[in-house]
């Protein structure tokens, strides 16, 4: 049962109709809407995008009589804001505005005779004698955001660093880190000055068992993941059971940098969202600089539901560090975070809303599965499809599945925001934040699901692009590992056997291989080229038959996974283009030299992945304001 | 809830009723048995020879490259100090009867009683097949778990589609190359019937693409073949005909009293080989049964097919070429595949009544004289086992001891 109309309310709804912006067919919609989704009937209007939040202020104020703070016209008084209050003002919609002249303290709030509105107008001043003013939800953002950016922003910045330093990455490596590894390089190099062949070949059975069980694991999680009932974990009938008004406010985090172009792809992929649009709290996270794609979302002219948050400039300017300044302005219980140019399943919300209402507290996050839009492009989109489906659709779940740290993906995370908030967020310094985060959120006793929902991304296909993005995720790796790798007596208490191996094989490894791969291809070449005698010393019995298993079949069985990974959606026609991995992984290993030099000069810089560049994703935009014009 | 979900909730209900402990005290009691029949084969001076010449490491290394992964196992046992052939015997006696506690483990699962789990456990422990397999000393044991995994893992790729499936294919298939390069007569029937039966298999593309990914496991097996062989200092081609050489030249060395009757005739040796395996192996029916009359109207008929026919198909084939000098490889196979379905389904209790019947009927007529009781293995398995004096070898063959479903080779190497 929704709420019903207050007098104030009806009142407001007169006015609308008296001025002719919203006819009988728009109210008894938006009647509808708000019974169903329990909802005001202000917010069903304002969220079908019948009416702007101002228009709701404007018929409020005049059929209330009390005045319409226009608080961009007129700011609060920055004396009166209390920066300790900001959750209050955000979450109720109200905040000091100015005082009278009679001494009075006015508040602007959008519902001025809402019982909790008052309650806590009652119980914040006691003493005051207070009067009302009608203002509108944009306007308490916007009056907030001015007042409080420079202490919002450095709270986004180093809030994490000063709570916690050892598990915020603006310190690269530390003194001890730095001790050890310095330690172990010379005595590397002593063993090789002293006993070169025996150093040697503990270094290629070493590095041959290193291989043999980081391709165990990932074989092993491939084949867990397989199974088919790690592939439903949220049912249809699960979906149907929620009802529309029993849903929570879902906040949606979508920073963005210069992407102006794919904004009419995430308004068109929220507005299908099988989701009570009311209850949806959209923030557009855009740098303060970055104007062309502010204008750009202004000129959109979306529903009310769409927000924009301009992120304060300043360093580092990192995607995650944006998301921590517009997690303050969140009012969602859920939060979850989408790039500008993804395409959710429409049920995903309702998805995460079912399976976090049946798993514990523990379960602080859910991951829904990525994949691309634009597979089949070019080379690089397969390949970076057949790899996606590899990692979102097989290894994910089975590290969820043999409860290991689950290095969360970059996009459609899905988080209880008191949770988030608790954890300290997203960490700014960290290029790859969302893989850092699922490690930390293990170590603090939270649990990373799975879901069966997928969001579908533009994949890079531009070479340059690529090496790019990808030295960026594997210098965020190598961040993660050093961060969490501070301590390694209390990862192994937090994380367990399991969980310690498993963040090594999955978040340390597969760096070290990308970094050692063209070693041994250079190492296999010369045995070809100059004749096995040279390295063959090097690879005595029966270290040399476990170097050739790695070699055949090892390598050969990665390329079978690759193969499996398009099994699951269908994709057969991608199947034979797995046979081209080892071209990817030489292209891995690029990007791997370029992160650890970037890892050395430019830690946190972030290197920005370009979208809207496939023809796919044009054609898609084309497609949206096609249908939009019509 | 769907026709699925039902037996998915089903057989959840019965997986938490089972106990573990009861399957393997009825493993337990299978190696009584097995251990007595070993003894008497033993006492008899049969087995043991047997033993010896498998346990003997080969004088080339190289020379193993046609069963690698039994040699592997072999080359494992030989670290553990203190073993020797009897080590062998006792580790085919306890993988046979811890095949015998899965079987009862799995059955139980799928809702049968105790009492009927463990009647028809104990007839197929006192079938004459699982008997040979267990106390033969030969490697076919771990060719029939292999082709039970192929068949666990089609059938579950039939039913349930999923991506685990077709990998535990690919990966038997793989193994079973490993095993013995006869098994690539087993996945002839089985690629065949392959694109048809998969679930996901759509249209042409899609049979296409999941056949590549059943058989790529193989093929990696086989180039490791080639690789590990031609780093000992031998081109690849060579390594490779070493692998199928064991194929090559069978009739010129062997004559048994199968080539003899059949060697070269691909319908007469199919025939006789079915007839054999519908006494020794009845349950074979059974799926048609299911799905025709019984419960799983929705059954495959793709694994139906490939229970009944793949072991005499394989079997024909084999033997048209020459490359089968044992029958009692096809029984194997045969009793690998019914074993696989019968673990994997939920019967209705007049199907298990009919199961337990089919058992205990092909116990009994296995036993009996018109099975293929005149060949060379179970010939001389036979007389140990009774106390009957061999028979004399047919005229012109030369009798070897049987150590595989292969004789030993030695290749010509390269000079």
């Amino acid at each position: 049962m929704g709420l019903t109309t207050s007098a104030d309310d009806e009142g407001a709804l007169a006015q609308l109709m008296l001025r002719g912006r919203i006819d009988a067919s728009a109210l008894a919609k938006a009647r509808d809407n708000a019974t169903n989704w329990n909802t005001t009937i202000g917010e069903a209007l304002v969220a079908e995008g019948t009416i702007s939040p101002r228009d709701w202020a404007l018929a409020t104020a005049a059929s209330t009589g009390l005045p319409l703070a226009d608080l961009i016209a007129e700011p609060p008084d920055a004396a009166l804001l209390d920066a300790a209050d900001r959750d209050a003002y955000l979450s109720l919609g109200v905040l000091p505005w100015k005082r009278a002249a009679n001494g009075a303290l006015l508040l602007a709030a959008q519902r001025p005779a809402a019982p909790d509105v008052l309650a806590w107008a009652m119980r914040r001043y006691p003493h005051e004698r207070l009067g009302w003013a009608v203002t509108a939800k944009f306007d308490v953002l916007w009056a907030l955001q001015k007042r409080f950016d420079v202490l919002a922003d450095q709270e986004a910045r180093e809030s994490l660093h000063i709570a916690t330093p050892e598990l915020s990455a603006k310190q690269v490596i530390t003194t001890p880190q730095a001790v050890v590894g310095w330690a172990i390089g010379m005595l590397l190099l002593l063993a090789l000055f002293l006993a070169p062949t025996t150093t040697l070949i503990t270094l290629s059975a070493a590095i041959t068992v290193f291989y043999l069980l980081s391709f165990g694991f990932r074989f092993l999680l491939t084949w867990k993941g397989a199974h088919h009932s790690v592939d439903v974990s949220v049912t249809d009938e699960e979906v149907a059971a929620l009802k529309p008004e029993d849903l929570p406010v879902y906040t949606v985090l979508v920073p963005m940098y210069r992407e102006a172009e794919v904004l009419p792809i995430l308004v068109h992929s929220m507005r299908r969202m099988d989701y009570p649009l009311a209850k949806l709290d959209v923030k557009l996270v855009l740098e303060q600089d970055d104007n062309e794609t502010i204008e750009a979302a202004k000129a959109l002219k979306a529903e009310g539901v769409f927000e924009i948050i301009r992120v304060p400039t300043s360093y580092p300017k990192t995607k995650p560090k944006a998301c921590n300044y517009a997690l303050r302005f969140a009012r969602g219980e859920y939060i979850v975070v989408f790039d500008a140019e993804d395409i959710p399943e429409p049920d995903q919300l309702k998805k995460a809303v079912a399976m976090f209402k049946r798993s514990p507290q523990s379960v602080g996050c859910i991951q829904a599965r990525l994949n691309y839009f634009n597979r089949r492009e070019n080379f690089l989109t397969r390949m970076f499809t057949l790899e996606y489906s590899n990692w979102f659709d097989y290894l994910l779940p089975g590290l969820h599945a043999l409860k290991i740290p689950i290095p969360l993906g970059g996009t459609s995370n899905h988080f209880r925001t008191a949770v988030l908030k608790e954890l300290g967020a997203w960490d700014p310094y960290n290029v790859t934040e969302d893989a850092d985060l699922g490690v930390r959120m293990t170590q603090q006793g939270y649990q990373v699901a799975v879901m069966n929902s997928t969001t579908f991304e533009e994949a890079n296909g531009v070479w340059r692009s690529w090496i790019n993005q990808r030295s960026r995720w594997i210098k965020g790796y190598m961040q993660t590992w050093l961060v969490h790798m501070r301590h390694p007596i209390k990862l192994y208490r937090n994380l367990g056997g399991a969980g310690f191996w498993g963040f090594h094989f999955f978040i340390g490894f597969p760096v070290l291989t990308a970094l050692l791969n063209p070693v041994l291809w250079l190492t296999t070449a010369i045995g070809l080229i100059f004749g096995q005698n040279i390295v063959s010393p090097y690879f005595p019995e029966p270290i040399i038959w476990f170097a050739l298993f790695n070699l055949v079949v090892g390598n050969a069985m990665y390329v079978y996974m690759t193969m499996v990974a398009a099994a699951k959606r269908g994709w057969f026609s991608l199947m034979p283009w797995a046979l081209l991995a080892p071209i990817y992984w030489v292209m891995h290993s690029v990007a791997a030299y370029k992160a650890l030099y970037q890892l050395i000069v430019k830690p946190h810089f972030w290197e920005k992945t370009q979208h809207g560049t496939s023809k796919v994703t044009q054609s898609t935009i084309a497609d949206i304001r096609q249908q939009a014009a019509q | 809830m769907n026709q699925a979900a039902a037996a998915e909730a089903r057989h959840a209900a019965f997986v938490t009723n089972r106990g573990a402990m009861v399957s393997a005290a009825v493993g337990g009691l299978c190696f009584l048995g097995f251990m007595l029949a070993a003894d008497q084969l033993t006492r008899a001076g049969w087995l043991l020879p047997q033993m010896e010449a498998l346990w003997q490491p080969h004088a080339i290394a190289a020379q193993a490259a046609s069963q690698l992964l039994p040699e592997l196992l072999l080359v494992l046992l030989r670290l553990i100090p203190g073993t020797g052939p009897a080590t062998l015997l006792l580790v085919t006696l306890v993988t046979a009867s811890i095949g015998m506690a899965i079987l009862h483990w799995r059955m139980r699962g799928r809702g049968w009683s105790l009492l009927g789990a463990t009647l028809a456990v104990v007839a197929v422990a006192a079938n004459p097949v699982t008997l040979i397999l267990a106390t033969s000393g030969s490697t076919l044991l771990i060719t029939a778990a292999l082709v039970w995994m192929v068949a666990v893992s089609f059938d579950r790729a039939a039913r349930v589609g999923d991506a685990q499936s077709l990998i535990s294919i690919g990966l038997a298939l793989a193994g079973l190359v490993l095993t013995t390069p006869a098994a690539l007569y087993i996945c002839v029937p089985l690629l065949v019937v392959l694109p048809v039966g998969l679930r996901e298999a759509r249209d042409l593309p899609s049979a296409i693409a999941l056949f590549l990914l059943t058989i790529f496991p193989t093929l990696v097996a086989i180039a490791g073949i080639a690789v590990a062989a031609s780093t000992l200092g031998e081109p690849a081609s060579a390594a490779l005909q070493r692998w199928v050489a064991p194929m090559h030249g069978v009739e010129a060395l062997v004559n048994t009293p199968w080539h003899a009757a059949v060697g070269g005739q691909l319908s007469d040796s199919f025939f006789q080989l079915l007839l054999w395996c519908l006494m020794a192996v009845p349950l074979g029916i059974m799926p048609f049964v299911h799905a025709l009359i019984g419960r799983g109207r929705e059954e495959s008929l793709a694994v139906a097919f490939l229970v009944l026919f793949t072991a005499p198909l394989a079997g024909a084939l084999a033997t048209a070429q020459w490359h089968m000098q044992e029958p009692i490889w096809a029984m194997a196979v045969a009793l690998a595949f019914a074993m696989a379905w019968l673990g994997a389904r939920v019967l209705a209790g007049w199907e298990r009544l009919l199961v337990l019947a089919l058992l205990v009927g092909g116990a009994f007529m296995a036993w009996q004289p018109d099975w293929m009781w005149g060949e060379q293995l179970t010939s001389q398995w036979w007389s140990a086992l009774s106390g009957y004096p061999l028979p004399p070898p047919p005229s012109g063959a030369e009798l070897l001891p049987v150590t595989t479903a292969n004789p030993p080779y030695t290749p010509r190497l390269p000079r």
